[in-house]
C-alpha cells in the first residue's frame, strides 16, 4: 500500500529560516523560563550599554 | 553567512527555531528560543538546548559531543540574524549556562565577526559593566543590537 506524505507548506524568508507551522512555542519550558529570569536579573543589575560608543 | 550551518525552521513569531544536529551521536533536535525580558528598551534573552524526546522538555545538562559544535553555533548565530530582521530595535542578551559555554558563545561571535560587525553592535559584560566586544577578553555575557 503506497504511503502519501503530506507536503509541509513552507516558504523561504529573507534570511535562512524556513517558516513552518510545526515549530512549537517553547516560552513555557522551565529551562528557558529560568534562563530568562537570570537574564532579566542581569539586565536589572547591570543595565544596558551607554549609547555614546 | 558563509559558515556551514544547518537548515532551521521558525514559526510566525520568529521567537522559536528548530534544527537537527547530525553526527556520530545521531540526529539531535536543537531548540533556540528568544524570550522578552524587558519592554523599554526591548530586550530578548537568547537560550538554546537539546530537546528531550522523552519528556518534550529542553535538556541543558547534555553535552551532545556530536562533532559539529561550530556548525551548531553558526546556526544559532544565523537565527539571531533572522530574529533581528523581524525585531530590528531589540537587544539580544546571551549568556551560557556555564563559563565554558559562555566561552563557546564568544568563540562563535569571533568566527562570524567579519560578517556581523558592520551591521551589529556587540557588547560584552565584564566587571559589572558593558564594553564593546573585542577578541582576547573573556566576557561573562553578551548583548547584540542592530546598528
Amino acid at each position: 500500500m503506497p504511503t502519501i506524505l503530506k507536503k509541509e507548506k513552507r516558504r523561504k524568508i529573507k534570511g535562512q529560516a524556513v517558516i513552518s507551522p510545526k515549530v512549537n512555542s517553547y516560552s513555557s519550558d522551565p529551562y528557558f523560563e529560568q534562563k530568562a529570569r537570570n537574564a532579566k536579573e542581569a539586565i536589572e543589575k547591570f543595565g544596558l550599554p551607554p549609547q555614546n560608543h | 553567512m558563509n559558515l556551514e550551518q544547518y537548515i532551521y525552521y521558525t514559526n510566525k513569531d520568529f521567537l522559536d527555531y528548530e534544527f537537527y544536529s547530525e553526527g556520530p551521536k545521531g540526529r539531535i533536535k536543537k531548540i533556540v528560543h528568544y524570550q522578552k525580558i524587558n519592554e523599554h528598551p526591548l530586550v530578548y534573552n537568547l537560550a538554546f538546548g537539546d530537546l528531550n524526546d522523552l519528556n518534550g522538555k529542553i535538556d541543558d545538562a547534555i553535552n551532545t559531543n556530536n562533532g559539529d559544535s561550530e556548525k551548531v553555533l553558526a546556526t544559532v548565530a544565523a537565527t539571531t540574524v533572522d530574529f533581528m530582521n523581524k525585531y530590528p530595535n531589540a537587544y539580544v542578551y546571551a549568556a551560557g549556562s556555564t563559563l565554558s559555554r559562555t566561552r563557546r558563545y564568544q568563540m562563535g561571535i569571533l568566527k562570524i565577526w567579519n560578517e556581523i560587525h558592520h551591521n551589529f553592535e556587540v557588547y560584552g559584560l565584564l566587571d559589572e559593566s558593558w564594553h564593546l566586544f573585542k577578541a582576547g577578553v573573556n566576557f561573562e555575557a553578551f548583548l547584540v543590537k542592530r546598528k
